[in-house]
């Protein structure tokens, strides 16, 4: 008894399914012929994993990368050793790999590169249409 | 009979293979190797674009670090014959 009143000397909250402890809240009364007041202790434990992040309890929304851009991503396009041009001949064709800087998001799917045609002066669409100069009989 | 001349127009001087690639996370360390072939005379620019796994905000700002320009050449007699 306390000039709180009555109330529960310790209280743990857990949480649900589980029994781990979340919170617990103890009631202290002032000690008598103190200038101290009654008064609750509330301790709040943190809850710590090891190993591997479970992406599934951050429940990403789908569109998270527009809020939280990972600037770290970025596509690496690499030249064969001992190569720097970019001039392709018929005998000598060029060859580039690409990958990426950081590993992708399991929850937003597998990344896809995308190669296409980009307008310039020889050319003002981005569909290749192949040269072709025949006779045909009919 | 009938002989019929038919020609058909270009636009790009080069090919490329593949036209699209997928990483996962099993494999997004792994370089991938993209080949690039003559077709005609030109330069050319492609425009590399990511998708996915958290890379989309690539698209909206088409950085120009993503494009690739070619020059597609002829070997001649004197060396290399480029037009662009």
């Amino acid at each position: 008894m306390s000039v709180i009143g009555v109330v529960p000397c310790i209280t743990y909250v857990i949480a649900a399914d589980t029994g781990v402890p979340l919170q617990t809240i103890n009631a202290t009364p002032r000690r008598p012929n103190s200038f101290e007041n009654d008064h609750y202790e509330v301790m709040t434990y943190s809850n710590f994993q090891l190993g591997p992040p479970d992406e599934s309890a951050f429940e990403l929304p789908s569109n998270w990368t527009v809020a939280y851009r990972n600037f770290n991503n970025a596509v690496v396009i690499e030249r064969p050793p001992g190569t720097s041009s970019s001039i392709v001949t018929a005998t000598k064709p060029l060859n580039f790999t690409l990958r990426l800087t950081t590993v992708p998001v399991q929850a937003l799917g597998p990344v896809t590169l995308e190669l296409i045609s980009a307008p310039g002066i020889n050319y003002n669409c981005t569909s290749c249409i192949s040269v072709c100069r025949q006779y045909c009989v009919v | 009979m009938h002989r019929l001349g038919l020609t058909r127009i270009i636009w790009c001087g080069l090919q490329w293979s593949p036209s699209t690639f997928t990483f996962t996370t099993a494999n997004w360390h792994t370089p991938q190797t993209l080949t690039i072939n003559y077709l005609m005379d030109g330069s050319q620019r492609l425009n590399l674009t990511a998708s996915g796994g958290s890379y989309d905000w690539l698209r909206p700002y088409n950085d120009v670090s993503y494009y690739l320009s070619f020059t597609a050449c002829k070997q001649g007699t004197t060396g290399l014959q480029c037009t662009n």
